[in-house]
């Protein structure tokens, strides 16, 4: 059934709605989730429905709480935990690393931890170095862990509800920027596949790799190289681990260039990964030109809101990096 | 430091070629692109060109010769450049082939000297710069990535360099056919060849002829044949014509428009250009890579004018003409002789009224054309003139029936009547 646009915010929040009014063995912790609805209001209203049982408000104890939630999970439980900043993430890394990416594969598959960890990366907002990291890639170097990064309020609802399915746990990424992003979503529950990327536009010039809030800067990159008569295909990675190096390189066979664009710092990003694949194997022959990647810089952000723009990828220079790879004089390495 | 040249690998099964004459001597001064011998493999006659401008030096291997692909042939020393002869490596290895022309060193001694120190012209790489998509498309069509000019820093060889190395080659450069098969295949009515000496005496077929012999003969004997016959009438198709000529030069032949109204059908009709893989499949082909069969002194050669379907008709008149040009001038490269997925064969220059055709497997299908006739049709109560080219469809009955090839032809002949029908 139409109806209106909805937000991003909007369509995390249907997502747990349904699935916490599904299954009485999914609940939401995490800071502030409860009265005040979030850090990013992405909870609001939910308190109200479900009880202080089950939307849990914790203190400022990362490690505390997303430990509880894997012993939950362990225990059967499908709990969802919100990290405020992702940047806190740094306090869970025993709970995540050691724990709830191991316990699955030292039992033997007796126990498991169907844990979501929700929780908002990137820059952009001026909330500078410790609250705008994008440090999803530490996650994409852990086996056991899944690692989602969705763009569109469509698929934020539909991967959270097959992250919420999945017996792994499935850190998902959200972007602040992303939140008050509107698109179609349908009001009943569906799911978008895990590890499955999306051609979000057609093109048979360059490949322009992405995923989150980076998607639709590669989207008006490549619309503005339309213009100069270049058409440019977009792939939206969407999940980040397993990553569907598969939909990539059948891009690439197509177009011969490839471009990466990730939020992420550029050393050692998740962007080296998408190009290694690509590079490795037959793929590499489809190649016409070397790779490039557009990402953060290797700096911490910066607080000046001028600076911080400066270290962080833009449509702009998507534009200007595809044109210089496209360039005839491209490939002279000095 | 001079360039070497060397036996180029002119298809991916190329191992050796025999050298057919030099066109140059010892200390001739040649530029980039000056044909300097000529070389010849069971498929192809082939140029080599010189690969930078200078003074041919160190020349080697004799006419008649069989020489392995990398094997070097002479050095190019820069113009003023100070030249020796490279001590040959010890452990005589054969030429330094690009992809590391093997120990066949030893089938040709002389030729085979290996370069004295190599190594930067050994790992595969050689010197030329190329992309990766590069190097892959030209090992596929078996092109030598030094003949191709490179657009990018340095002479950089890109994909877009290959492929429009490929087509320029492909209406070039000729040989003989590989397809010999192909069409020749007129029946029995094999068309070029002017008579042979009569009575007694012998003759021996030179290589197109030969293989094209046991290509026909396997092909007639193993693929099950069926001919459908019927008049095309090609009224708008001649109007057509005479109007094209006023617009365009060069002006299309009647073969060339039949060629696009062929192409263009056949793309609805895969299963003609389909073709039988033993065991019960087959196998269809995206494209419509469409074989013209040409009378040649040599004997009957086939040149295929890739994606045909695809072409427009400005682009296809030339390429056609320049193939068939090259075909009859024995200038066709192996590519240019591969790949084809139906044939086309026109006799009625020549007079013939209508033939059945031979098909050249393994495609599954071959159109025979006959001469223009003008014919008596009975319509609206009075007799009226009709201008028909008669067209025997030779089909394998492995892959399509007579009902598949019926309606191929009802499709060509409407589109020959309505142009449009092609937009």
């Amino acid at each position: 059934m139409p109806r209106g646009e909805t937000t991003y915010r909007e369509a995390l929040r249907e997502a747990m709605v349904g699935a916490m009014r599904e299954n009485h063995e999914v609940f939401l912790m995490g800071e502030d989730v409860g009265v005040y609805g979030g850090a990013f209001g992405v909870s609001r209203g939910m308190v109200e429905e479900f009880g202080e049982e089950r939307v849990v408000d914790t203190p400022i104890s990362e490690a505390g709480y997303v430990g509880l939630c894997t012993g939950a999970a362990l225990m059967g439980m499908r709990p969802i935990a919100e990290l405020q900043f992702s940047d806190f993430i740094t306090h869970c890394m025993d709970q995540l690393v050691n724990q709830a990416a191991k316990i699955r594969y030292m039992f033997g598959g007796e126990g498991r931890v169907a844990m979501v960890v929700r929780t908002p990366g990137g820059a952009g907002t001026g909330a500078a170095a410790q609250h705008s990291q994008s440090l999803e890639a530490w996650f994409v170097h852990v086996p056991g862990l899944k690692v989602v990064m969705p763009s569109t309020p469509y698929d934020a609802k539909g991967m959270l509800l097959s992250a919420i399915d999945d017996d792994n746990t499935v850190l998902f990424y959200e972007h602040k920027l992303l939140y008050n992003k509107k698109g179609e979503v349908p009001e009943e529950p569906y799911r978008v596949p895990i590890g499955e990327a999306r051609v979000s536009r057609e093109g048979g010039d360059v490949t322009i790799v992405t995923a989150g809030l980076m998607h639709h800067y590669a989207l008006e990159a490549a619309a503005a190289l339309a213009d100069g008569g270049v058409e440019a295909e977009v792939v939206d990675l969407r999940t980040l681990s397993p990553m569907d190096d598969g939909a990539v390189r059948r891009s690439v066979e197509k177009t011969g260039k490839l471009v990466v664009v990730e939020e992420d710092v550029k050393t050692a990003g998740w962007g080296a990964e998408v190009v290694s694949r690509v590079v490795e194997g037959s793929s590499f022959y489809a190649l016409d030109r070397a790779p490039a990647r557009v990402a953060g810089a290797d700096v911490p952000i910066p607080y000046n809101r001028d600076l911080e723009a400066h270290v962080r990828p833009t449509p702009e220079r998507v534009v200007e990096a595809t044109r210089a790879l496209l360039d005839a004089r491209a490939g002279v390495y000095a | 430091m001079a360039a070497e040249l060397k036996v180029p690998k002119l298809g991916m099964d190329m191992e050796e070629a025999n050298i057919l004459r030099w066109l140059v001597e010892e200390g001739a001064e040649v530029e980039k692109g000056d044909p300097v011998i000529e070389i010849d493999t069971d498929k192809v006659s082939y140029e080599v060109e010189a690969n930078a401008d200078g003074v041919i030096r160190g020349l080697r291997g004799e006419e008649g010769q069989t020489v392995p692909v990398g094997a070097t042939l002479a050095f190019i020393a820069a113009p003023g450049e100070e030249w020796t002869e490279p001590e040959p490596a010890p452990g005589d290895r054969t030429a330094t082939g690009g992809n590391g022309a093997p120990p066949q060193a030893e089938a040709a001694p002389p030729v085979a000297e290996a370069r004295p120190e190599a190594p930067e012209h050994r790992n595969g790489g050689r010197t030329v710069r190329a992309s990766p998509a590069a190097r892959r498309a030209a090992a596929d069509r078996g092109l030598e990535l030094e003949a191709i000019p490179g657009s990018g820093p340095g002479g950089r060889v890109y994909l877009s360099d290959v492929l429009e190395s490929d087509v320029r080659r492909r209406p070039p450069e000729a040989a003989p056919v590989e397809a010999d098969g192909t069409q020749e295949a007129a029946g029995t009515s094999v068309p070029p060849e002017p008579a042979v000496g009569a009575a007694s005496g012998r003759e021996s077929l030179s290589h197109v002829r030969r293989v094209g012999a046991e290509r026909t003969a396997k092909s007639f004997a193993e693929v099950p044949h069926f001919y459908l016959t019927r008049d095309l009438e090609v009224d708008r198709l001649l109007e057509l014509r005479e109007r094209l000529k006023a617009k365009m030069d060069p002006a299309p032949s009647v073969t060339e428009l039949l060629a696009l109204a062929v192409a263009r059908t056949l793309k609805d009709h895969p299963r003609l250009s389909a073709r039988y893989v033993e065991g019960g499949e087959i196998e269809t082909n995206a494209g419509v890579n469409l074989g013209i069969a040409a009378a040649t002194d040599e004997g009957l050669v086939v040149p295929v004018l890739r994606g045909a379907d695809a072409l427009p008709l400005r682009g296809l008149v030339p390429v056609l003409k320049d193939l068939v040009r090259r075909a009859r001038e024995g200038g066709l490269g192996p590519d240019d002789l591969s790949g084809g997925t139906f044939t086309i064969s026109n006799l009625g220059m020549m007079g013939v009224d209508s033939f059945d055709a031979i098909i050249n497997a393994p495609q599954a299908g071959i159109l025979a054309l006959g001469r223009i006739r003008t014919v008596p049709e009975w319509k609206d109560g009075a007799w009226e003139p009709r201008r028909v080219i008669s067209a025997t469809l030779s089909v394998d009955h492995r892959v399509a029936d007579g009902a598949d090839g019926a309606r191929f032809l009802e499709s060509l002949q409407e589109v020959l009547l309505d142009w449009e029908l092609l937009l």
